[in-house]
């Protein structure tokens, strides 16, 4: 049986986002251990909550799924780190700015980003998450099938 | 010397784990030099930090130079207080 869309987009953002020029092939999905260094820089996928609404009132019901997705922008660098999180920003939102993910979604639009930085390491660190919110349609029988 | 000024002294001896003779802005300092395991936003790392008589610190600048057994640092943040000790907070250069 083929997987969840949500898994299918999910592995669709971070095939999208592979190869780019600042964190190339470190791409991580839904990662909980703790990055090391020969990690990063890195992008780091994660699909999200999900807001399901019923379309149609017969069963089978036609769902209209909101998923939201992450890509965090993770760096370590001693100096001009705020240009090199941007830079990475830079790179996904070009790839994934006219983008239905292989038909799996209506559309992806990028809904905020936020920044975060720390000097509690030996160099400074950052994240910068890209949030984006999905939109795609099953069948509420039919989870693993994108209509 | 005071007889406190004397007892820090004595606290960076090189007897003292992680002991080391320093350079703190061009001046050379004895310290206890540490760089520990750290995290931060989910990321490993370690945290230098140099500890040294006040006295001996005079010279410490936020984003001066610190350089400890050949390796280079700038220094993100002075902490002192009323210990007569210094802690500099050190990011590699």
């Amino acid at each position: 049986m083929p997987n969840h869309v949500r898994q299918q987009l999910r592995e669709a953002l971070a095939t999208a986002v592979t190869g780019l020029t600042t964190a190339g092939a470190r791409v991580y999905q839904s990662r909980l251990h703790v990055l090391q260094a020969a990690n990063l820089p890195c992008l780091l996928v994660n699909t999200d909550d999900e807001q399901v609404d019923a379309l149609s009132i017969h069963a089978p019901a036609l769902l209209e799924r909101q998923l939201t997705a992450s890509i965090r922008c993770v760096a370590k660098s001693a100096s001009d780190l705020d240009d090199t999180l941007d830079t990475m920003a830079k790179e996904v939102e070009s790839v994934l700015g006219n983008t239905t993910l292989s038909g799996l979604a209506k559309t992806v639009t990028p809904t905020g980003i936020a920044v975060e930085m720390s000097d509690d390491l030996e160099k400074p660190v950052g994240v910068l998450t890209l949030t984006y919110q999905i939109t795609y349609h099953t069948a509420a029988n039919a989870p693993t099938t994108a209509l | 010397m005071s007889l406190a000024a004397a007892d820090l002294a004595a606290f960076v001896d090189a007897d003292m784990p992680g002991y080391v003779e320093a350079t703190v802005g061009g001046s050379a300092v004895d310290a206890l030099f540490s760089d520990g395991y750290a995290e931060a936003l989910g990321i490993a790392g370690s945290k230098p930090t140099l500890l040294l008589p006040t006295a001996s610190a005079a010279s410490a600048a936020q984003g001066g130079v610190v350089t400890v057994g050949g390796t280079s640092y700038t220094i993100a943040a002075i902490e002192s207080n009323a210990s007569g000790m210094t802690r500099l907070r050190l990011d590699e250069a």
